[in-house]
């Protein structure tokens, strides 16, 4: 799974779901654990938006990291290297 | 451990034919950057890429653009760089322009305009396709 745009907002760890809703970034992390799913941010989205891992946190000299631990940060090569391994590519949202 | 490296990078030097659908104006959000972003990581990757702008995203080929005035960096120069990476071919949804009163002369770049019928054929022989 590899979110960009608008769409990195789902790997944000302080984001809080209304008491009558499943929380989201809950549900992707349950997933990631059962199946092993790689949770990718693109880098540039994320950081633009104010999510950040550890080490961007260091980088930009910010108090902490608020990405969810199920999430990391990556580059875009990361979506092109896997559209080039993968029979199928869905996107959602564009 | 050693042999999914090699197993990973004998997949990575796959080569796929991926199609890049641009339909957002350039600067109302951060699509029409993403997408130019993907389009440098592609051509880095070495993968055979194809851009094409319909709907709103025919006005990404608009020259002179002064994005400055909203405090935003252009679009342009990054277009115009992407031949120097073999990405030398805009595609265009001709409809988009029609019902924008734009002309393919309007337009920077190697302009090719598609019809609304031409489409799925040309989406079709493309391997991966990503929205922007």
């Amino acid at each position: 799974m590899f979110f960009y745009h608008d769409g990195v907002l789902t790997g944000s760890a302080y984001a809080r779901a209304p008491q009558d809703e499943e929380s989201k970034v809950q549900r992707w992390a349950a997933l990631s654990e059962q199946h092993g799913t790689d949770l990718v941010l693109c880098i540039a989205s994320a950081v633009k938006r104010g999510l950040l891992d550890d080490s961007e946190a260091t980088r930009h000299a910010s108090p902490a990291a608020n990405i969810h631990p199920a999430f990391t940060l990556s580059g875009l090569g990361q979506l092109i290297d896997a559209s080039a391994v993968s029979d199928r590519l869905v996107t959602f949202g564009n | 451990m050693a042999n999914d490296q090699i197993q990973t990078s004998q997949r990575s030097s796959e080569r796929k034919k991926i199609l890049l659908i641009c339909r957002q104006a350039p600067y109302g959000s951060t699509l029409a950057r993403a997408a130019l972003d993907v389009a440098l990581a592609g051509a880095a990757f070495e993968q055979d890429l194809s851009l094409l702008f319909m709907d709103d995203g025919v006005w990404q080929l608009l020259p002179q653009q002064r994005a400055g005035a909203i405090g935003h960096k252009s679009i342009e120069a990054t277009l115009q760089s992407l031949p120097l990476y073999d990405l030398d071919t805009f595609h265009v949804e001709g409809e988009s322009l029609q019902q924008r009163s734009l002309e393919t002369g309007q337009l920077s770049g190697n302009v090719v305009v598609l019809t609304q019928e031409e489409l799925p054929a040309f989406i079709d022989s493309h391997d991966q396709v990503i929205g922007f």
